[in-house]
């Protein structure tokens, strides 16, 4: 009984009691430091999530100078509640004004917000935070089950089957998304070529460096996250004014009625289970998952015409969807240390930072980290419900403050985020270029997630095509007589040709327009 | 012939793959058994004039976003400006004094304001950061002040 054994090891890192001097009386206290840092990282994540124009990965960027000081176990703790926190944040901001933080709770918007103007706004945040929390406790019990064995898998790993596995991570991360696909490929190969800035690590060259000491370790992760989804978010706001004072609902009751649980419950079921599903695959599935809630849940109602107009399974199944969706996508991060979307990137980013490489060896070789790290989600989970539901008003109080007083601080805190990440003002000016490019790539509709990702897993795949070409001496063939790199290479293939097709291509065009 | 979106988009990826290219020879080839430094950024740049290339094709055949190129120049230099100015003055001013004048160009900024909030949120901001970055989480940034002939900014 692997999981339970690991999950009891979890547990009992997570509820770890560190006796405390606390600095008035000088008595000492006990403090369960991973829980109060779970807790920290939930509300700050939710703090800065709910606020408008404000993405989950802004908001991690933002966040992650806070754990820098922690132990490795507290500051993973802190990361995954600030992760809840902001993914939580988005829903909430969605519901409330229309304006989700990111692309996996835009159909929350759908009826959520429609419920919000019928006076229901408390009855859709309540579904929308319980049904997330089932959605989260039964992808973390997949998670501890799917983990262990697939990262034994992943040991027999060799070069071509990793490269194998980040090209078709990168492909499926550019089919899942909305978007042209072409010009997503292209960003993902733009983010790619940046990655490559740096020294060489083969052969010790500078690479497209000019000169400049500081870049010569590569341009910091962070600094382009940064740029590229805070700053570039900030002149978004500012240059687009309309569309941006939206007028916020009134909460009343935040029970649901008996037909709301009724209705609502069998669709968070069939979102979890939806969510769990496509949030293994490479490239992330909480954005396709909330979608595909979403239509399954309208195709399957009596009544169809109900939703788009506040029906409260528009709410349930996509709120656990994504989720789910989310969550699972931890799976080929702590198994394959594939990240298969840019906010899992940006947790790569953040690992590494405090020395702790994700991948195979990962749940092997720091099984407390692992498993304390599973724990805390589920408890991560259960805070975010204690927290929210009750604090929903302060929410919305943020929601209205004037953008005036907002962006300073944004910037702010990105400018100090960003600083402390190697304590050089140089990539605070480097963030500034970065946010310009943001802002361009935005006006001339290219979306930056996938660079990002091009960007991190860029330097990885040519590390490991390199080998593999070295180790075949120069034959691509390797990749055809190896099956499980063939068979990943055919599925990317697959994927790719299915989005020629013209039926599915505007099946996929249909999904994302409703 | 009106500069559509996909269009730029097209126009940007050649660009970027072609100066990208151009940088990239300067750099050893090497074989595929034994890759050089610039086999890869050669390849990926190739790849991104192709995609240039295919989304140029689809803006002649007039299709794709047809959306006109804007931009609100004012909003990228008001906040390169206070992104830029933080960063020079952080070594010489300190954290606080920084954040405190990194508020002022909301003034600029067309939104609205009040004087005195504004300024109070400066100060708040100031006195918060500096409490959980500094003293909090114990962060080395500099706080105080350079003093010319006394303390040295540093720069990094």
């Amino acid at each position: 009984m692997e999981i339970f054994d690991g999950l009891a090891r979890g547990f009992a890192s997570c509820l770890k009691i560190e006796w405390m001097t606390e600095p008035v009386f000088g008595t000492t206290i006990p403090v369960p430091v991973n829980i109060l840092y779970c807790f920290l990282g939930a509300l700050f994540g939710t703090l800065i999530g709910v606020l408008p124009g404000i993405g989950p990965l802004a908001t991690i960027a933002m966040l992650l100078p806070i754990t820098f000081k922690l132990e490795p176990t507290g500051a993973l703790i802190m990361l995954a509640g600030i992760f809840y926190g902001a993914q939580y944040g988005g829903s909430t901001t969605s519901i409330l004004v229309n304006l989700p933080g990111e692309a996996s709770s835009v159909v929350t918007a759908i009826d959520g917000y429609q419920m919000a103007r019928q006076g229901r706004a408390g009855s859709a945040l309540a579904t929308a935070a319980v049904a997330s929390f089932f959605a989260g406790c039964i992808s973390t019990l997949v998670i501890a089950a799917a983990a262990p064995p697939l990262s034994r898998m992943a040991l027999l790993f060799g070069p071509a089957e990793f490269a194998a596995l980040m090209i078709l991570g990168l492909v499926a991360a550019v089919v899942l998304a909305s978007g042209s696909i072409v010009s997503s490929i292209g960003m993902v190969l733009v983010g790619m070529m940046l990655g490559l800035i740096g020294t060489d690590v083969t052969t010790g060259d500078q690479r497209f460096t000019f000169g400049i000491r500081h870049i010569y370790d590569g341009i910091d992760f962070v600094i382009v996250a940064m740029g590229l989804f805070g700053i570039a978010e900030v002149m978004s706001n500012l240059a687009d004014r309309q569309g941006r004072d939206l007028p916020t609902a009134k909460i009343t009751r935040l029970m649901p009625t008996r037909e709301d649980v009724r209705q609502a419950t069998p669709a968070a079921v069939r979102g979890t289970i939806l969510g769990t599903l496509l949030g293994v695959l490479p490239g992330g599935g909480a954005l396709v998952a909330s979608f595909a809630s979403y239509s399954l849940e309208k195709r399957i109602a009596r009544d169809p015409s109900r939703f788009g107009k506040g029906a409260i399974e528009g709410v349930a199944g996509p709120e656990a969807a994504n989720n789910a969706g989310a969550q699972a996508s931890f799976i080929p991060l702590f198994s394959l240390g594939i990240p298969p979307n840019a906010v899992m990137a940006l947790m790569v980013a953040a690992m590494t930072i405090h020395g702790i490489t994700p991948g195979p060896k990962f749940v092997t070789e720091k099984p407390v980290l692992f498993w304390a790290m599973v724990a805390s989600m589920w408890i991560g989970n259960l805070i975010l419900v204690i927290l929210n539901l009750p604090l929903v008003g302060i929410w919305v109080r943020l929601l209205k403050i004037p953008y005036a007083y907002l962006f300073p601080a944004i910037l702010v805190f990105c400018a100090v985020g960003v600083f402390t990440v190697n304590y050089r003002v140089v990539d605070v000016a480097l963030m500034a270029g970065f946010g310009i490019f943001g802002y361009l790539l935005r006006r001339i509709g290219c979306e930056a997630a996938p660079l990002i990702l091009g960007f991190l897993l860029g330097p990885r795949l040519e590390e490991e095509f390199r080998r593999t070409l070295l180790l075949s001496d120069g034959s691509l063939m390797v990749f055809i007589e190896r099956p499980l790199a063939a068979g990943l290479l055919v599925l990317t293939l697959v994927l790719l040709l299915l989005m020629v097709l013209p039926t599915l291509r505007s099946g996929r065009e249909a999904v994302f327009r409703e | 012939m009106r500069l559509t979106q996909q269009m730029a988009s097209a126009l940007f990826f050649i660009a970027f793959g072609g100066v990208y290219f151009w940088l990239a020879t300067d750099l050893a080839m090497g074989t595929a058994a034994d890759m050089g430094p610039g086999y890869m950024p050669r390849a990926l740049a190739i790849g991104c004039i192709g995609i240039g290339l295919t989304l140029l094709a689809i803006a002649l055949a007039g299709r794709g976003l047809q959306g006109p190129v804007t931009g609100d120049l004012k909003a990228v230099a008001l906040t390169t400006a206070m992104v830029g100015g933080f960063a020079l003055a952080l070594p010489w001013l300190g954290l606080p004094i920084t954040v405190m004048l990194a508020v002022l160009p909301v003034v600029v900024s067309g939104e609205r304001y009040s004087l005195p909030v504004l300024l109070a949120i400066g100060l708040g901001l100031a006195v918060f950061t500096t409490a959980l970055f500094a003293f909090g989480l114990k962060l080395q940034i500099p706080i105080a002040p350079a003093i010319p002939g006394l303390t040295l900014p540093r720069l990094g």
